[in-house]
């Protein structure tokens, strides 16, 4: 009995020490909890689907209302451009937007959203970034996903300095403080870049995702995708993507917006003579919203754009009447501004897809005084085309172009490209640089209304006095937003 | 947990799906197997109980068999077991045998006849010793009571109660030096002779002297009467209070039940006075809402940003609420709040380092381990308790205006005069419509329609009893507690199993617990709604019928209603015409929550040898919560909601599950003078909960009260929910030596790692160093009858805490539930994971005393001092990063206190048990935070622009976490009415500027604590727990809400605003005026200001009991046993410095509690 319990205890002894070094070895991969409803990074970046749904959720992050989904596009920004009425009431969030009251709280609240979600979405970018090389992805995913990832990363800088910094007056503001270029996944502060450092930053992204992104020149209309059942996403709808030649015309903007029009036309046609976008057919254009064949932001055309799910949502508050009358809270213009825009007092200009009097309107006439956009309207949920918001068009290439061209008679050949394109009759070159400018302004307001871009037409420009406005003398103060207070207290200021 | 690993790594999605599901069916089936088998153990077990030997018959057939083979055959085919030595029966052999139908006794007789060995039947064992004399000699010996001859005497030493054998009993003949100890099994051998006195003796224990009659003895050692003050029970191993060198205190059931009957936590707030329950004014004696409970003021810095538990089921605990240990098992505060008084056998409270350090990563904020009543073997007992207890709403501190005087004081401020826009005709119009109403004789008396007096009752059966080897218990407990708000009750149905089986050094125990729980809130919804309706108002209208809204007055002219004053704050989320509570709790209105609870604690020792044991121990519990509420569509608050959308249901369903398992080694040692213990410990944890929400709307009739009912999901609703899983592993190692009982050292080691901490940061290292010295013991000490006790203790060591949200120090991904983009749906980034996220440590120094004087003053004194550094806390950063934030250690705090524990003996005669005693208990903490985050500092400067009523939180460096912010206040200006304020620059002005915000007091007590008396005369007994507070400021919110800021014309008031607020000039008055020497409605907000800082001194008597034992002989005329009658009051009265109304959401109640314990 004695015996037996020495081998008993032997063997108790034993097994003690085996089981507390199994225990030790396995503690580290026990305390690996995974929580049910969150992915954690290791295991999300472990397949393929996993970036996809990591890249995707940049774009998802830029289709916010609080980035390219409202704030960039139809809202804030084309409030500030002062594309839209119902602006007298003074304490309203519009009415203190339209007039460019930064320090206001609700103001604040904007600016801060659109500072932090573009962050966001940046963040999201370097935590692929961060996972792409870790050996998951065949070489030519690879490229795409990086590709994508930088391209969207110095997009989204790009569109924040040309918020939050001043002009860059070919130059002379180069050196004035800008904003931080988040090259890494992290939480710590990064400094602040003088602007000239910033531009360099974006350039040099793009640069490689260019480089990265020409084994997919692919365009696939997103129109002949519609519907699409496909269980392979990834490669498709490239449109609603940063594609290759998204990339491109991003370049072509960030050198126009450095001054440096040589590059600036240099990709412009590159994309326009890509011959992978056109310009609308007027002719079988469907207007009517209601119709799974809709276009009203001429998808054809769309160098970029995003795709919002949730955009009726979203617009239909904005756009749509429920009574007879505008509503408060709503977004609208009035026949006479329209009218002033699309000149539709000169000849042969009527015919122009965009202006109020064509046969196929984009606008919904409530009264003279309040005119809606059908823009983004979208009452077919089968009609993918009516939730995209545009971010690059073909248009603005040819714009770009424009201003870039060496001779103003070269220039007028470009805008002209356009006009005939909307059915209006082509110009012959203006006199003098200053009318050549005014021309491709008008030509500015009437292709972006409810697209945000000129507003940074205006900023670029340095227009002092925006038509349609309160008639607020135009000055840095207004064209450059205040950073978010607690950028300013938890940043470093860097320069 | 593997298996969830394993399905991960296959990707087997059904299994993944259903594995919780399969790993709860393999739990149950393996838990009912368990209990099964316990349970045939114990019925095949009782067989053999009071069988005789003589009485049990085999059948055998020995063919040249040795003695060993033949006593393992008659063991397998009878219940008996064998006790012998191998060396005493191993030359017994060649035996052959074949007997059909012999009684065992017989059987044995004849195997071991011719031998020198002789036997004797213990219960089911029998034991079978060498005689080394013959059976003539010792009659003979016995007779003439002249024995000298040496005998071996062979004897068992247990626990009369838990008939646990003691090991390392001492066994000593008396009058001489001769001393030997008990071995493993409990088991000793003396040489003596029959008639010696021997003298057994352990500690903790009542010596005994027994006279040698028999060479096989069987003692029995009962605890002491001091016993549970001789032990600390720390919940891993226990220890002796004499070698212990932490701060602990420890209360038996005795103590706890001369204070309450009824909730553990209120009985240990009147016993030690560092166990604090802030006084929350808002919950009153709402029995559905958990107290918050801190230990020496708690040491996590608290998240200033939090705004209230997210979380109904009350799964995440507060950051500084203690950790409770409930027979050895980490638990809830919700299983504490609802336990059974009446079966705790003990309540032990860890303080310092000493104590806690086993605990490491969980111990910082304290440790309250709690051991229940085990089963005392013995004849089957009965226990049975029932009480009776009643709920009376208390509600001095209510003030408030009838009828006439509201309307005058309406009247009087201007409330029905506006010349604006032709309003006055309607003004005049409800000024006529109310005074109406005060003539007719319209008095409601609105705080009194939501009340009554609420009767509960409870109810336990506790059965136990069992034989040596097996012991068993069940306890089943109904409580039903009826809160002082009609329809508020807590029911709650315990049903406990206690089985423990013993077979040679093995000991197996399993402990069952299922507890149901139902509660409802009370449907009359919260009390404060009550306390502002105008008692001009009638709830009924002129047919009896209650009404849907209170006031109705119309144009005389048009017939239209009257909504110029329509924005009355109905509480209730609804801002428009008053409506009447009482309309919408007579409908079929629910609020309630459930949960179920199963928890199940197996325990097995292994019993090496004499200086080493073994045990193992594992945990399992799994909680399953509901929550329903049901508002139909009759409900006032859809009075603006479309017709299919009205009404609504919300369903919350939770699950919380807890595995824990424990495998300790404990080893003692004593060699002469010193002694030394020692135990490690592996501890493995999960805990894991998980929380979904859905609302359904659309519920036409009060009666379709059923989720399933609903029309449709609310309007863009989705689920929602919680879930956490959490990982901990911890190792232990701790030591104690101690040289002649005299100088005590011991010292602690815990290696803690925890899935909640960062990769980088998973294990933390906890320690602590104690020494001690019992002065007691030293020669000059030893003889003196002036001390009984003396002794020094001094701890020094880190605990950790690590109450937050899962994941924090991992970068997780969430999907979107709601948008996709071109048909994929995106993930997004939830959080930055920080991962040098590291355990909050605190280290705590503790210096104490204890004392005992005259063998009447008992003494205990604590200085204590504790610094924790790294509080965790949300660490704001720039938003250019793409978060808002992360979670990092930042924020340090010092706590210092000191508490006193005296008790002195007027009366102390054990024997009849007459005594009386006074006590004081008292005790101080003050904290200074030394350093606090970038994203704190930015709240503080925030808070220097931001108006409240309410003195917002701030945590400022060198400070201490309860100093309370607000302008300085020179009173009221006797001119005009309006307050005059000192600004920073010193010059005084009426315009209130958060920016001069200064520190105004500060909430620290001087000193706060308890005192009272307990007394016992012939079975007559009367305890008293008083407790009292001085020192310290509050700021006293409700004048600010129900004084200064009120809106006469909409709202009750209380009645101090009709007669002390400034009125004319010259008032010399302490409120505000309402309407100013302009004759202007003066600004409507007080904000936070010097001039409601008051002293905060009270003294409140918190519990009272009487009771009545029974006599022996009473007892035996009923046939009872210890039979005993107590009533028990709470909150008896108060006496404070601040005239406050407590219970602002739920009244306080005063409860009376009669209660009948007896055992047949």
């Amino acid at each position: 009995m004695k015996f037996n319990n020495l081998t008993f205890n032997k063997h108790i002894f034993h097994f003690s020490i085996l089981s507390l070094m199994l225990v030790i070895c396995s503690c580290n991969k026990f305390l690996d909890v995974n929580p049910k409803t969150q992915i954690k990074e290791e295991d999300q970046f472990s397949t393929k689907q996993g970036f996809t749904d990591g890249l995707f959720g940049i774009y998802q992050g830029a289709a916010q209302p609080a980035s390219y989904g409202k704030h960039l596009t139809f809202g804030f920004l084309d409030m500030l451009a002062q594309r839209y009425e119902n602006k007298s009431i003074t304490t309203s969030v519009f009415g203190k937007i339209a007039r460019y009251n930064y320090t206001d709280a609700d103001v604040q609240k904007v600016v801060d959203s659109v500072f932090n979600n573009n962050y966001a979405s940046i963040a999201q970018a370097n935590f692929i970034l961060k996972n792409v090389d870790n050996g998951v992805l065949d070489a030519t995913t690879k490229a795409i996903v990086k590709g994508e990832s930088l391209g969207m990363r110095a997009f989204l800088h790009f569109d924040l300095i040309r918020m939050f910094s001043n002009s860059y007056s070919d130059g002379a503001n180069a050196s004035t403080p800008s904003i931080a270029y988040l090259k890494t996944f992290t939480v710590k502060p990064t400094e602040r870049l003088k602007l000239a450092d910033a531009l360099d930053a974006c350039e040099a992204d793009l640069k490689e995702a260019e480089q990265l992104l020409s084994i997919n020149q692919d365009i696939d209309q997103i129109a002949q995708n519609q519907g699409s059942i496909s269980a392979e996403l990834f490669l498709k709808f490239r449109q609603n993507h940063l594609n290759y030649w998204a990339v491109k015309a991003t370049l072509a903007r960030l050198y126009l917006f450095k001054g440096d029009k040589v590059n600036a036309l240099k990709y412009a046609l590159e994309v326009i003579n890509s011959n992978r976008f056109s310009f609308v057919n007027q002719s079988t254009l469907v207007v009517d919203a209601t119709l799974v064949t809709s276009d009203l932001t001429f998808s054809s055309e769309h160098i970029f754009s995003i795709y919002v799910s949730r955009l009726k949502t979203v617009a239909d508050v904005l756009f749509k009447a429920e009574t007879s009358v505008g509503e408060v809270g709503d977004l609208w213009s009035t026949r006479t501004n329209l009218n002033a825009t699309y000149q539709t007092t000169l000849p042969n200009y009527g015919s122009d897809v965009r202006s109020p009097i064509a046969s196929k309107s984009l606008w919904n006439e409530l009264s003279a005084s309040i005119v809606y956009s059908k823009k983004l309207w979208s009452d077919k949920s089968d009609n993918v085309k009516q939730r995209i918001i545009p971010v690059i068009k073909l248009a603005e290439m040819y714009y770009i172009a424009a201003e870039s061209a060496p001779s103003i008679a070269e220039g007028t050949n470009y805008l002209n490209i356009v006009r005939v394109a909307r059915l209006i009759p082509a110009l012959s070159p203006p006199a003098s640089q200053a009318l050549f400018d005014a021309e491709v302004q008008l030509e500015y307001r009437k292709e972006f209304y409810a697209e945000g871009q000129l507003w940074f037409y205006y900023k670029r420009k340095g227009v002092t006095t925006i038509p349609g406005g309160l008639g607020i003398s135009m000055t840095n103060l207004q064209y450059t937003f205040p950073l978010p207070v607690a950028e300013l207290e938890f940043g470093t200021s860097g320069i | 947990m593997n298996f969830s690993a394993y399905a991960a790594r296959t990707g087997d999605s059904i299994f993944r799906k259903y594995h919780t599901t399969l790993i709860y069916c393999m739990r149950v089936t393996l838990l009912t197997c368990f209990v099964l088998s316990m349970s045939l153990q114990m019925v095949s077990a009782s067989n053999a109980k009071g069988q005789s030997m003589a009485n049990v018959n085999v059948d055998i057939k020995l063919d040249n068999e040795d003695l060993i083979s033949a006593i393992k055959k008659i063991q397998n085919t009878t219940p008996f077991r064998f006790l012998y030595r191998t060396a005493d029966v191993k030359n017994i052999n060649h035996i052959t045998l074949s007997e059909k139908s012999v009684s065992v006794e017989r059987l044995i007789k004849e195997l071991l006849t011719g031998s020198t060995l002789t036997f004797k039947q213990i219960d089911d064992r029998i034991l079978i010793v060498r005689n080394n004399v013959t059976t003539g000699n010792k009659l003979e010996e016995i007779n003439s009571g002249t024995s000298r001859a040496d005998t071996t005497i062979s004897g068992t030493v247990f626990d009369a109660k838990t008939k646990d054998r003691i090991v390392r009993a001492t066994v000593t003949i008396k009058h001489t030096k001769k001393t030997v100890f008990t071995d493993a099994r409990g088991n000793f051998r003396i040489s003596t002779s029959l008639g010696t006195v021997l003298l057994v003796s352990y500690i903790g224990y009542e010596t005994q002297e027994i006279t040698v009659t028999d060479k096989v003895l069987e003692v029995r050692l009962k605890e002491s009467a001091q016993s549970l003050e001789g032990v600390v029970v720390t919940g891993i191993v226990n220890q002796t209070k004499s070698t212990f060198t932490g701060a602990a205190r420890t209360f038996n059931a005795e103590e706890l039940s001369k204070v309450s009957n009824s909730n553990v936590l209120t009985a240990l707030k009147s016993l030690d006075p560092s166990f604090q329950i802030p006084e929350n004014l808002n919950i009153g004696s709402n029995p559905n809402v958990l107290p918050d409970v801190v230990l020496r003021g708690g040491n996590t810095l608290v998240d200033i940003r939090q705004t209230g538990a997210a979380n109904p089921f009350n799964y995440q605990s507060q950051p500084n609420a203690p950790l409770f240990i409930l027979d050895g098992f980490e638990t809830s505060l919700q299983r504490i709040n609802d336990l059974d008084m009446n079966r705790i056998s003990s309540v032990t409270i860890l303080k310092d380092a000493g104590a806690t350090a086993i605990y490491g990563s969980r111990g910082a904020n304290g440790v309250i381990v709690i051991e229940q009543l085990r089963p005392v073997e013995g004849k089957l007992r009965i226990n049975y308790n029932a009480s009776l207890s009643i709920e009376a709403p208390d509600l001095t501190g209510y003030d408030l205006l009838n009828a006439r005087e509201k309307f005058d004081l309406e009247d009087r401020s201007g409330v029905f005069s506006n010349t604006f826009n032709n309003q006055q005709n309607d003004l005049d119009l409800i000024r006529q419509s109310r005074l109406q109403a005060v003539a007719s004789g319209v008095n409601t008396d609105w705080i009194a329609k939501p009340l009554r007096t609420g009767v509960g009752q409870k109810h336990n059966i506790y059965i136990e009893g069992g034989a040596d080897a097996v012991t068993y218990g069940m306890s089943l407990t109904y409580d039903q507690n009826n809160g002082a708000m009609k329809g508020s009750d807590r029911k709650t149905t315990t049903a406990n199993s206690f089985l423990s089986y013993r077979i040679k050094k093995f000991q197996f125990r399993n402990d069952l617990t299922l507890t149901y729980n139902n509660a409802n809130n009370s449907p009359y919804g919260s009390f404060s709604q009550y306390a502002q309706l105008n008692p001009y108002w009638s709830p009924y209208d002129s047919n009896g019928d209650l009404k849907v809204y209170l006031e109705d007055v119309r144009r005389t002219t048009t017939g239209e209603r009257i909504t110029s004053s329509d924005y009355y704050n109905n509480l209730n989320g609804y801002i428009g015409r008053p409506l009447n509570p009482l309309y919408n709790a007579s409908l079929n209105v629910k609020d309630a929550t459930k949960y179920s609870l199963l928890t199940n604690n197996f325990e097995t020792r292994f019993q090496a040898n004499d200086w080493l044991r073994l045990t193992a121990r594992i945990a399992y519990n799994k909680q399953t919560n509901q929550s329903d509420i049901f508002l139909p569509a009759q409900h006032s608050s859809f009075a603006e909601t479309k017709t299919f959308e009205k009404g609504s249901y919300t369903r919350g369903t939770g699950n919380n599950s807890m595995l824990e398992g424990f495998l300790t080694g404990e080893v003692n040692k004593s060699f002469n003078k010193h002694m030394l213990s020692g135990s490690a410990t592996l501890n493995v944890k999960e805990n894991s909960y998980d929380v979904q929400y859905v609302k359904a709307v659309g519920f036409p009739n009060p009666s379709l009260d059923e989720l399933i009912l609903g029309n449709s999901y609310e309007l863009d609703s989705k689920p929602t929910g919680l879930e956490s899983t959490s990982r901990t592993i911890g190792t232990l190692a701790r030591a104690a030596y101690a040289y002649d009982n005299r100088y005590l050292f011991d010292a602690t080691y815990r290696l803690d790692g925890s899935s909640l901490f960062g990769t980088d940061k998973r294990f933390a290292p906890f320690w602590s160093l104690g020494a001690g010295w019992n002065a007691k013991n030293e020669e000059f000490l030893k003889e003196s009858q002036i001390v009984n006790e003396a002794r020094l203790r001094y701890t020094i060591g880190t605990t950790g805490s690590q109450s937050f949200e899962s994941y924090k120090g991992i970068t997780t991904s969430q999907y979107y539930t709601n948008v996709e983009y071109r048909g994929v749906i995106p993930s997004y980034l939830l959080g930055y994971g920080n991962e040098t996220l590291a355990w909050q440590k605190t280290l705590k120094n503790n210096v104490g005393i204890d004392l005992t004087l005259f063998n009447r003053l008992s003494l205990t004194a604590n200085y204590f001092n504790e610094r924790t550094k790294g509080s965790i806390a949300f660490i704001s950063t720039a938003p250019s990063s793409g978060f808002a934030g992360y979670y990092d250690n930042m924020g340090d705090v010092v706590n210092k206190g000191y508490e006193i524990y005296a008790r002195y003996n007027l009366i102390a005669k054990p024997a009849n048990r007459n005594n009386w005693s006074v006590f004081a208990n008292v005790f101080h903490v003050s904290n200074k935070i030394e350093k606090i985050s970038s994203t704190i500092q930015a709240l503080n400067e925030r808070a220097n622009t931001s108006l409240s009523s309410v003195p917002l939180p701030r945590y400022a460096e060198g400070q201490s976490a309860n100093v309370i912010w607000g302008v300085p206040s020179l009173g009221i200006d006797p001119a005009s009415g309006n307050e005059l304020f000192r600004a920073r620059d010193g010059s005084i002005t009426s315009v209130y500027d958060p920016a001069d915000q200064v520190i105004i007091g500060d909430a620290t007590p001087t000193m706060s604590g308890t005192f009272g008396t307990n007394l016992e005369l012939n079975g007559i007994g009367f305890n008293i727990y008083i407790r009292f507070n001085f020192g310290g400021d509050a700021y006293n919110q409700t004048l600010v809400d129900r004084v200064e800021n009120v809106n006469v014309a909409q709202y009750n008031v209380d009645r101090r605003v009709a007669t002390e607020r400034w009125q004319q000039p010259g008032d010399v008055s302490y409120y505000r005026a309402i309407v100013n020497y302009a004759g202007k409605e003066s600004p409507f907000i007080t904000y936070a200001t010097s001039r409601f800082i008051q002293k905060n001194n009270f003294i409140a008597g918190e519990s009272a009991s009487v009771y009545y034992r029974f006599s022996d002989k009473l007892n035996k005329t009923l046939r009872l046993h210890n039979t005993k009658v107590t009533l028990f009051s709470s909150d008896i009265f108060r006496v404070a410095s601040i005239k406050r109304e407590r219970g602002l959401d739920y009244p306080y109640a005063r409860s009376f509690t009669f209660q009948l314990q007896t055992s047949f």
